[in-house]
This record gives structure tokens, C-alpha cells and sequence, in this order.
């Protein structure tokens, strides 16, 4: 079954090909970059959206499936975007009185509310190609490669692991409650309480389960992993070519 | 030597109740040995105990005569391979490659010796193609055989295996019979399949209520019509 968390996306571009690492690394570059960029300066934003767009079509991603991921970032990011241009000052572009209070509009939070907006809609399709282009499974050996907590890898692994199976679980308790639902708010939401709390039973006994089939394959705690990557020479020409155009779009930005 | 033996085992559950009655047995090299029983019967419960995950209260386990102790866990663990009824309880990691090399890297194998390994269980459960592949892109069937494969990596010298065909549709269970065929070796079946049984086995046990009601020869007992239908493993009439 295809599932709604999987983000990878079967291809043989040059992106798919590259080592998660130097992915990894070369996205980080890109984001931090990205940050950096002043305030109002729309033509490093420019370049920075032709470098992300360059890199969606290289990947060949469908444009439609990273404005469908920027559902899950933009909640974070719109209520500061939607205040920022009414509480800093600026020049007045629009003013309204309502009783004693006043609500002004003014041009420095709009450049301020635009710059974090762009900064967080380019940074979120960087990292979209990211994970389109690179299975979990080499991502997290990526990670673990660059030096993260093992612990922190192997929790991640887990949980993907077992979100889809917890998710064929839920759909199973959903298709189990819906044929027996005949309407009802209080009865809807209440049973939604029971399969959390069944969901919940049924992830603790797994995970009992999974550790004793850990500890008969020699589990002792220490978590043995292959690393097999191997670094070509495409893929520190990739992260080089990206520090070198990623800082200089934001430098550039700073200077001109 | 015997391979296994179990003598006067019993067990009762955290909450009181009673799970395993006095039960003994052992497996000789040669044997596969199904144990057959209704739901309940404590064929699960039995087989935790066979790798040391549930505590012996009363009786004892002997693998290739060592007593089974929280000191010889290792040792027991490396002999006897369990293959749990559901795979997803089996493969925890994020690719088959992952979840075979899994025991070969905690036996302290190197490099190359797991990558040989990993490759020859696959190659014996016919998944070769699937080693980048993650778990849950692949069939119920496909997920089974994988998870044998992550306990043949381990080239354990008893083979343990609890519902081999349950969910399968027949032709993943048919399948599933020539592979098992296939592997030599003692093994031990926990199944309410009788074909299985009677494909698999030169010994069937009969376990109803904990306690073990019939030992012996497969044609013997899977022939004794009373028999399975008293222990509701046929119908009765």
C-alpha cells in the first residue's frame, strides 16, 4: 500500500543519484544561506528561486506535490507573516480606527512578513527535493555518517518503520468503527477516543514484541549497523557547487 | 544428543492463569515436530519459553544438553532461531538489507562474512532481489519469507516456527511448504494447519488447555479422527 508518509519518489535523476550525504550537506548549505539573506532583498530571494526551481526540475518532482507539503509548513509560519505588517512601523500605507484602538498596515513588517515568508516556502521546497530524492533509509544512514546520535537514528528508523503499520492499524479500527456509525457528534468523537487509546495498547504490546525479536537476534544494546556509502566525485562537486553559489547569491544580496 | 528437551514445564500468567500444565517433550536431530492445538492451548506461551523470553517457573529446557538459565541466554539463542507469526514484529528496520544483517552484526561477523550471510538467507527463501527493498513495500508472503531469512542468517541449529501459514492464501502457503522442505534441519511447527502438519512432519504434538494430550507419530495422530475433533482441530461427526 502507498502511503500518505511516504515522501520518497522513485526516480534515477542526477539527484537520486547523489550520496544522501552530500545531499544532506548541500541542502544544509542552501538553508543556512537562505537565512541569512537580509531583509527586502528581493533579488537574492529571486536567484535563491531560480536555484530551488533548477533543482526541482532536475529531480524531476511534480511542482503540485511540494505546494501539497507547504500545507504542513505554512500553519507554523502564517500567523507571524499575517501579524508582522501591523505591528511594525514603516510608513503608513493604510490605517483604520476602530473606537479608540488603531490598526495600521506599515511597509517595513510588509517587506519584513514577505522576506519570512519566501525564506520559509523556498527553504521547505529545498528540503522536499531532499526527501523526494532520498530513501529514509539512506537519509538516516546519512545523518548517522555526519555524526548524529546513534540513538536519535535508530528512534527515528523505528518510528518510520512503524508509522505505516500503525497507519494500516488505524484504518483497519476506522473501518471497523465507520460500519457500526449511524451519526452522532458526542458517540463520533468519543469513539475516536477509543481508538486512540486501542492504537495506543496495541503500538505498546508491538513494541514488547519487537524487542524480544531484538534480543533473540543478539540485541545488547548497542545498536551494529553497515555503513555502506561510498562519496564520488559528483557528489563533492555538487556540494562545492552549492556552497560556492548559495553564499554568493546571499552575499551578493548583501553588497549590491 | 537430543536437540531439545523440555521436562515438566509449567507456567502460569502474571494474572493467575494457568498457561502450561506439566508439559514435556524433546526433538532428535532428524524430527519436525508440529505441535497442533486449539486456540488457547499455550503453543505461543510454549514457544516463548523454548528462547528464554518468559521466565521458567517450574521444569526445564535443555538445548543440545545446556540448561536453559539467564546465563546461557546467548548461547540458547544462538542455537534455536524463532520465527515470530507476525513478520512486522520480526522486521524493525528501514530495509530488508537491515533487518538479515541485523543478528549477523551482533554475532560480531565482519564486513564481508555478513554480507555473505545476508546474501545466502535470502537466496534460501527466494528474496534475493529484495535486499534495498523497505518492509512494508512488500507482500504479507514476501514480508514472511524475509523474516525467515533473518533468522536462517543466524544459521541457528533448531529452527522454531509459530503459524507459518496464518493469513497466507494457498498458493503462499504451498509455497511456503517447499521452502520449509527445502531447509534441513530439526524443526518445530506451531500450527492449526493439519496439511501443514502433515506435509512438514515426522512428529505432532497435541496440546489442549496447557497440557500436553497426544506425542507421537504424525500419520498415527493426524489420522485419529477422535482424537482432533475431542481438542477441536476437526469437526466433529
Amino acid at each position: 500500500m502507498r502511503s500518505s508518509f511516504d515522501l520518497y519518489l522513485d526516480g534515477a535523476s542526477l539527484l537520486h543519484c547523489r550520496d544522501p550525504r552530500a545531499k544532506l550537506l548541500a541542502m544544509l548549505v542552501l538553508v543556512v544561506a537562505l537565512v541569512l539573506v537580509p531583509v527586502g532583498c528581493w533579488m537574492a530571494f529571486g536567484l535563491f528561486s531560480l536555484l530551488v526551481l533548477a533543482l526541482v526540475v532536475v529531480a524531476h518532482i511534480p511542482l503540485a506535490r511540494l505546494l501539497r507539503q507547504l500545507l504542513v509548513v505554512l500553519p507554523f509560519v502564517l500567523p507571524a507573516v499575517l501579524f508582522l505588517p501591523f505591528l511594525h512601523g514603516g510608513t503608513i500605507l493604510w490605517q483604520v480606527k476602530m473606537g479608540g484602538w488603531h490598526l495600521t498596515l506599515g511597509d517595513t513588517g510588509l517587506v519584513l512578513a514577505g522576506s519570512i515568508l519566501l525564506k520559509a516556502i523556498l527553504s521547505a521546497f529545498a528540503l522536499g527535493v531532499l526527501v523526494a530524492t532520498t530513501r529514509m533509509a539512506d537519509l538516516l544512514r546519512g545523518v548517522d555518517a555526519l555524526g548524529a546520535p546513534r540513538l536519535l537514528t535508530t528512534i527515528f528508523g523505528f518510528m518510520y518503520r512503524y508509522l505505516f503499520v500503525i497507519e494500516d492499524e488505524a484504518h483497519r479500527l476506522r473501518a471497523g468503527r465507520d460500519v457500526r456509525y449511524y451519526g452522532g457528534l458526542l458517540i463520533g468523537i468519543r469513539s475516536v477516543g477509543h481508538m486512540a487509546g486501542s492504537l495506543f495498547i496495541r503500538s505498546y504490546d508491538r513494541a514488547e514484541r519487537v524487542y524480544g525479536a531484538m534480543l533473540l537476534r543478539g540485541y545488547d544494546g548497542t545498536h551494529r549497523s553497515l555503513n555502506s556509502l561510498r562519496v564520488g566525485w559528483a557528489d563533492v562537486l555538487m556540494v562545492m557547487a552549492m556552497t560556492v553559489l548559495a553564499v554568493s547569491i546571499s552575499l551578493a544580496g548583501r553588497w549590491l | 544428543m537430543k536437540i531439545l528437551a523440555v521436562c515438566g514445564l509449567s507456567y502460569t500468567y502474571p494474572d493467575g492463569q494457568p498457561a502450561l500444565r506439566d508439559v514435556s517433550f524433546s526433538v532428535d536431530e532428524g524430527e519436525t515436530l508440529a505441535i497442533i492445538g486449539p486456540n488457547g492451548a499455550g503453543k505461543s506461551t510454549l514457544l516463548l519459553h523454548l528462547v528464554g523470553l518468559l521466565p521458567i517457573l517450574a521444569g526445564s529446557i535443555k538445548v543440545l544438553d545446556i540448561p536453559l538459565s539467564i546465563g546461557t541466554l546467548k548461547q540458547i539463542r544462538r542455537i534455536v532461531g524463532l520465527v515470530f507469526q507476525n513478520p512486522d514484529d520480526q522486521l524493525f528496520c528501514p530495509t530488508v538489507f537491515d533487518d538479515v544483517a541485523f543478528g549477523p552484526l551482533n554475532l560480531g561477523l565482519s564486513l564481508v562474512e555478513v554480507r555473505q550471510a545476508v546474501g545466502h538467507a535470502l537466496e534460501m527463501v527466494g528474496m534475493a532481489g529484495a535486499v534495498g527493498r523497505s518492509p512494508h513495500h512488500l507482500s504479507l508472503g514476501e514480508r514472511k519469507r524475509v523474516a525467515l531469512a533473518c533468522v536462517l542468517a543466524s544459521t541457528p541449529r533448531l529452527l522454531v516456527l509459530d503459524e507459518p501459514s496464518a493469513n497466507l492464501d494457498p498458493g503462499g502457503k504451498w509455497e511456503l511448504v517447499g521452502l520449509l522442505k527445502r531447509l534441513v534441519g530439526p524443526k518445530i511447527i506451531v500450527t492449526h494447519d493439519l496439511e501443514l502438519a502433515g506435509e512438514l512432519a515426522t512428529q505432532v504434538m497435541v496440546m489442549d488447555r496447557g497440557e500436553v494430550v497426544a506425542l507421537g507419530d504424525v500419520k498415527a495422530i493426524l489420522s485419529d479422527h477422535g482424537l482432533l475433533a475431542a481438542h477441536r482441530l476437526a469437526h466433529i461427526g
